[in-house]
């Protein structure tokens, strides 16, 4: 007598390996449902970030030294610092511990995505709300005050690029001192407050002695603002010309420079002390 | 090539400076295409350490591992995609259905099953809309196993896969990883349960205080055991200790536990055979008699608590 073996139990002989893309995309749709299913998360990756940014932008209403279509670039700075600071700094956070302690990374590793593979996924829909928030932002405070005359869109790509990958690695840095979800909401307070009074969108920093100002010039935000209002006004958040396109790269240089590096430590920090399982 | 896994001395030491602790020491183990090892040992015995390197989870401090020829840490993308893990606690994301969590790990693999395949397995299909944080125990354990299997692997490693089942439960996944067996495919097995290695596994090793302490065969491993005789005290009256003494085949004195006498022999025949003898002649009544050979429980529970000779580093 023969018996037939259930066919369904085999295993797989020809192997097409994913790529990581593949993987990524794979689990950030994934993400994006989670997102959408936290309400709380939802609630402050969607809102919060415009919210404080409106506020903002009605306090500096009277700022009489932007006029017109300059204001629309400063309001994009403004955007940008707190859909950087809530919606992808301290909302993901809290989603890499939650990741983290309900052991889900740890899943995903026993597979063939990799852990950080799993962690750039979870950060996709943050980042993507962000990206939103800016396009909508600004387009909202063009319709509002005029459309500026962009001198060098590759630097607003740049400032917001490398914001996005600072938030995204200081996130993930901060899981390191932050135990649990909840406690998310003052472990992220020191970075939080330091990036967003530094940041030059809050309150100008012109006032401020010169000290000051050389320390704010080099943290990742101002950087990235500084670069944002060059490509989009032509000018610094100071009112310094810049001049045209190619003139913007000289003004550009040290503010790059500062960005590029916090992309570097904040990278190195993430690897250094991002860790995918509870400690035990 | 015929072993998929092949590990010599392996050490996995955790801590640093002078607070280290040797969690693996020194282990050799290999696992040929289509068996299935189970790896027992107490709580602390560095079974979890050493799968975890196996797996390629963690780096082993020293030794060489290959896994499909390769080194499963350092060379994941090759070792991986015909790798199925189950992992004793399983991390899932509570809000996502059933199916949306396949979904999710269909696509981070080479090959998966289809979706409704994979459901069917593992009787999951019913509750295929439902998110994870309303399944019960059993039925997560069920949906870990289908990750597991998703990518159809010529490797599997089953850490503790039917803790928290229900008896049918048990069987299902029993007949599910036996259908994976039959193709050819490999499994390494951990596991409490001593009479599921007992009926599934093809080679066990026993693990304590890091090192393998005793592997084989079932039948190699309870083939050390000395058998077991029990029967109620009472007969003691017909039947003296010292004339039970005398019995052949025995491998220690007779004892009285509590209310039973306990005799164990290394001839379970002869020793049984001389006892019903012996109660005949003496007109003897062994009430709850109870006649057994060398059981793995037995062993496990021998080596698990003799101290192990320390490891040349």
């Amino acid at each position: 007598m023969t018996t037939t073996l259930d066919s369904r139990f085999a295993p797989a002989t020809n192997h097409r390996p994913t790529g990581a893309l593949a993987r990524v995309s794979a689990i950030a749709r994934a993400e994006s449902r989670l997102l959408g299913r936290n309400k709380a998360s939802f609630a402050t990756g969607l809102l919060m970030g415009p919210m404080m940014a409106g506020m903002f932008v009605l306090i500096n209403l009277g700022n009489t030294e932007l006029l017109g279509a300059s204001f629309a670039g400063y309001v994009v700075c403004i955007v940008l610092t707190w859909s950087a600071l809530m919606t992808v700094y301290y909302n993901l956070t809290s989603i890499f511990v939650t990741r983290r302690e309900d052991r889900v990374f740890k899943r995903l590793s026993t597979g063939e995505a990799t852990q950080w593979e799993a962690l750039v996924a979870g950060a996709v829909p943050s980042v993507l709300i962000m990206v939103a928030h800016l396009v909508l932002g600004g387009a909202v405070a063009m319709l509002a005050f005029g459309v500026p005359e962009v001198t060098n869109l590759l630097l607003v790509l740049l400032g917001v690029l490398g914001t996005m990958v600072v938030c995204v690695a200081l996130a993930a840095a901060s899981t390191a001192f932050t135990s649990t979800v909840e406690a998310a909401q003052y472990s992220t307070l020191p970075v939080f407050l330091v990036l967003g009074m530094t940041a030059g969108t809050m309150f100008p920093l012109a006032g401020l002695p010169d000290a000051v100002q050389t320390v704010a010039s080099l943290t990742p935000i101002n950087a990235a603002v500084e670069l944002v209002s060059l490509g989009l006004n032509g000018t610094t958040m100071a009112g310094e010309a810049a001049g045209g396109f190619l003139e913007s790269f000289g003004a550009a240089g040290f503010p790059l420079l500062v960005l590029a590096a916090w992309c570097a430590v904040g990278i190195l920090l993430a690897r250094r002390y991002m860790k995918f399982e509870p400690r035990r | 090539m015929t072993s998929l896994i092949e590990a010599h001395d392996v050490r996995r030491t955790y801590g640093s400076g002078s607070k280290t602790y040797d969690a693996v020491r020194g282990v050799d183990l290999t696992l040929a295409r289509g068996e299935l090892l189970a790896v027992l040992g107490v709580n602390g015995a560095g079974k979890t350490s050493l799968v975890e390197v196996l797996e390629g989870m963690a780096p082993a401090t020293s030794g060489t591992i290959k896994v499909f020829g390769h080194d499963p840490h350092e060379q994941r993308s090759k070792v991986r995609p015909r790798t199925g893990i189950m992992l004793q606690e399983a991390g899932f994301s509570g809000d996502l259905t059933v199916t949306e969590t396949l979904q999710m790990w269909s696509g981070t693999l080479s090959s998966p099953r289809p979706i409704p395949e994979a459901l069917d397995i593992v009787n999951l299909g019913h509750r295929a809309d439902i998110r994870v944080k309303s399944l019960s125990g059993g039925e997560r354990r069920r949906l870990d196993l289908a990750m597991a299997t998703l990518g159809r692997p010529e490797l599997l490693f089953l850490d503790e896969p039917t803790t928290g089942l229900d008896p049918a439960s048990r069987e299902a996944t029993w007949a599910v990883v036996q259908g994976m067996l039959d193709h050819g495919t490999s499994v390494l097995l951990t596991t409490h349960y001593l009479e599921e290695a007992e009926q599934l596994a093809d080679r066990l090793v026993i693990m304590a205080e890091g090192q393998i302490v005793r592997e084989g065969t079932v039948a190699q491993i309870t083939a050390e055991e000395p058998s077991r005789i029990q029967f109620d005290a009472a007969a003691l009256a017909q039947l003296p200790l010292e004339d039970l003494a005398g019995l052949p085949g025995l491998t220690r004195v007779p004892q009285t536990v509590r209310n039973d006498v306990v005799l164990t022999s290394s001839d379970l025949q002869a020793t049984l055979g001389a006892l019903l003898g012996m109660a005949d002649a003496a007109g003897a009544r062994l009430d709850n008699l109870d006649a057994r050979s060398g059981s793995l429980e037995q062993a496990f529970l021998s080596l698990s608590n003799t101290p192990v000779p320390a490891v040349a580093a």
